[in-house]
């Protein structure tokens, strides 16, 4: 008994609830439309962008790390190693800005012949 | 019918936005009201835009293009189930305690009010059951379960709604 009165209400529910269920969306199918496409993506010019900036960006760091590692090492110039191995006289201070740049200097006495390389 | 949706489906695949705004058009209404009878009618539209700006995106993945509809409806019908986890955790605590008794007469019935204290899986398969009248087996097909689990969820809903319509005891 009690469960013939449940199931009639679930039968007045369920007419109800189609009833509710078939009702339009309040947004018409043409504006939906609109609104779902105004937040698509435009098709896709974007992509070749991306991958030149991509390929850009790839050639400027090879680039980079290219010259942060610097030149080659080449040996010496002959006359630079010649000058390497020379015996300094008496007065003269040798030292090197990097291996191709030798900077000497002769002591001398005030009043003396100017210095040169010994 | 099916053809047009798979010349609209293989246009829209190929970015033709034309085409997928006319399978918006036609799809529109059904999918909202699917997510109405899952979220509510204040949820139902953001849902099922939610859903089809996914399937534009994954529209290149479906392979079958005549279950287009199928397709869109089971994406809407996770993005409602997304929703609804959401919405449980709002609701005011009168709403959400078990089971208050609701009167049901032929004019006024809160059919929201009622439908929401069943659980959103449940109330999927009676929408699709009594107000779009598809078959357990289109119905499992929608959804990704068996229709053995389609009467499962309408039985426990039916239960619940017995429960919550006179306050019966189950």
């Amino acid at each position: 008994m009690s469960d013939q009165v449940h199931d009639s209400k679930l039968d007045v529910f369920e007419g109800a609830l189609r009833a509710w269920g078939r009702r339009e969306a309040p947004t018409s199918p043409r504006q939906a439309a609109s609104m779902v496409l105004a937040q698509v993506a435009a098709p896709r010019p974007v992509f070749p962008v991306l991958r030149l900036a991509a390929v850009v960006a790839l050639v400027l760091v090879v680039g980079l790390l290219a010259f942060l590692a610097g030149p080659p090492a080449e040996p010496p110039s002959a006359e630079v190693a010649g000058l390497a191995s020379q015996p300094l006289g008496d007065g003269v201070v040798q030292f090197w800005l990097n291996p191709e740049t030798p900077v000497v200097f002769v002591l001398s006495p005030m009043g003396s012949k100017s210095g040169g390389l010994p | 019918m099916s053809d047009d949706t798979q010349s609209l489906v293989l246009h829209a695949r190929a970015g033709d936005r034309g085409a997928f705004a006319r399978l918006v058009e036609l799809h529109w209404g059904r999918l909202v009201r699917f997510a109405r009878s899952i979220v509510g009618e204040a949820e139902a539209e953001d849902a099922v835009q939610e859903a089809l700006l996914v399937a534009w995106r994954k529209l290149a993945g479906l392979t079958d293009l005549a279950s287009f509809g199928g397709w869109v409806g089971r994406i809407t019908y996770r993005r409602c189930l997304r929703r609804a986890g959401r919405l449980r955790h709002l609701l005011p605590l009168d709403v959400a305690s078990p089971p208050a008794v609701l009167p049901v007469s032929d004019g006024e019935i809160l059919i929201w009010q009622v439908l929401r204290r069943l659980a959103p899986r449940q109330r999927a398969v009676l929408h699709l059951t009594i107000v779009e009248e598809m078959s357990d087996s289109e119905i499992g097909a929608l959804l990704g379960i068996t229709p053995a689990s389609v009467r499962s969820h309408r039985r426990r809903g039916r239960d619940r709604l017995r429960q919550v319509l006179g306050g019966h005891k189950s």
